[in-house]
């Protein structure tokens, strides 16, 4: 792809709404865990942990499915 | 009673859910996270952008994956500090709302993603695969914050939440006094 068409394309903005789409959805977990810790609630990361210790076999399988997400994006060659 | 439980008694919050020593960092998550990616997002938006697939050198990044695999392990080890066995049997159903909630949510985004990514690889419109768009915004982190500062600290911050949350070593009673 040369840089003119490069620029044209939908790089840009994709790039852009996924940098957003990752700091909105952590940004709304803080929001979560800060309400929890002021209202003495049981964390979010709590329930989690507590669904992850009922659950291992599905915590096997996501965990295979994020560490070959992880691998993916960034242990490959750009194209 | 050892250090290790005096330290987490005085400091880690005991018999209550809250820990005041966890309020600082979560209120700097909720100001600074809003700003930070609203600096990243306005300069992917707004600056001179090179042709990312041209940098063929920037990728593949091991080293991402390293800091990936650290964070990982601090995270499920970070788990050393609260004692499950106490917590048991004053939970209540407050917060557990909110965690199915974000269940639903997430499972809500999921599904919008793979929707996504069936039109990105058909290249609807232009559209790219995921994959594209997150190989580039690491190449462009590379190119402008060598050595990629904040493509470490987001994958950092996914891993320790992934280790915190999914595979977390808490000691159990019959734990206590041994290190993990």
């Amino acid at each position: 792809m040369n840089d003119t068409a490069f620029l044209t394309s939908t790089f840009r903005p994709g790039m852009a709404g996924f940098v957003l789409a990752i700091f909105l959805a952590l940004w709304l977990l803080a929001c979560m865990e800060l309400i929890c810790e002021v209202m003495d609630w049981p964390s979010i990361g709590y329930r989690v942990q507590g669904w992850s210790r009922d659950n291992p076999p599905y915590v096997a399988t996501l965990l295979v499915v994020l560490g070959a997400l992880l691998a993916h994006f960034l242990w490959n060659p750009i194209t | 009673m050892t250090a290790r439980e005096k330290l987490r008694g005085k400091y880690f919050g005991g018999n209550r859910w809250r820990n005041w020593g966890r309020l600082p960092p979560f209120a700097l998550a909720v100001i600074g996270l809003p700003y930070l990616g609203w600096r990243l997002f306005a300069g992917l938006m707004g600056e001179e952008l090179p042709n990312c697939l041209t940098d063929q050198h920037m990728l593949p990044a091991p080293e991402f994956v390293a800091v990936g695999l650290l964070c990982f392990v601090g995270g499920r080890y970070l788990g050393v500090f609260r004692f499950l066995d106490e917590w048991r049997g004053h939970q209540g159903n407050n917060s557990a709302i909110w965690a199915v909630g974000l269940f639903a949510f997430f499972s809500l985004v999921l599904t919008l993603t793979f929707v996504f990514e069936a039109y990105g690889l058909a290249q609807v419109q232009g559209l790219e695969p995921i994959t594209s768009y997150v190989r580039c915004a690491v190449v462009y982190d590379k190119l402008r914050n060598a050595p990629g500062i904040w493509t470490g600290v987001v994958v950092g911050a996914i891993c320790f939440l992934v280790g915190h949350w999914l595979l977390a070593w808490h000691p159990t009673r019959s734990h206590r006094g041994h290190s993990p």
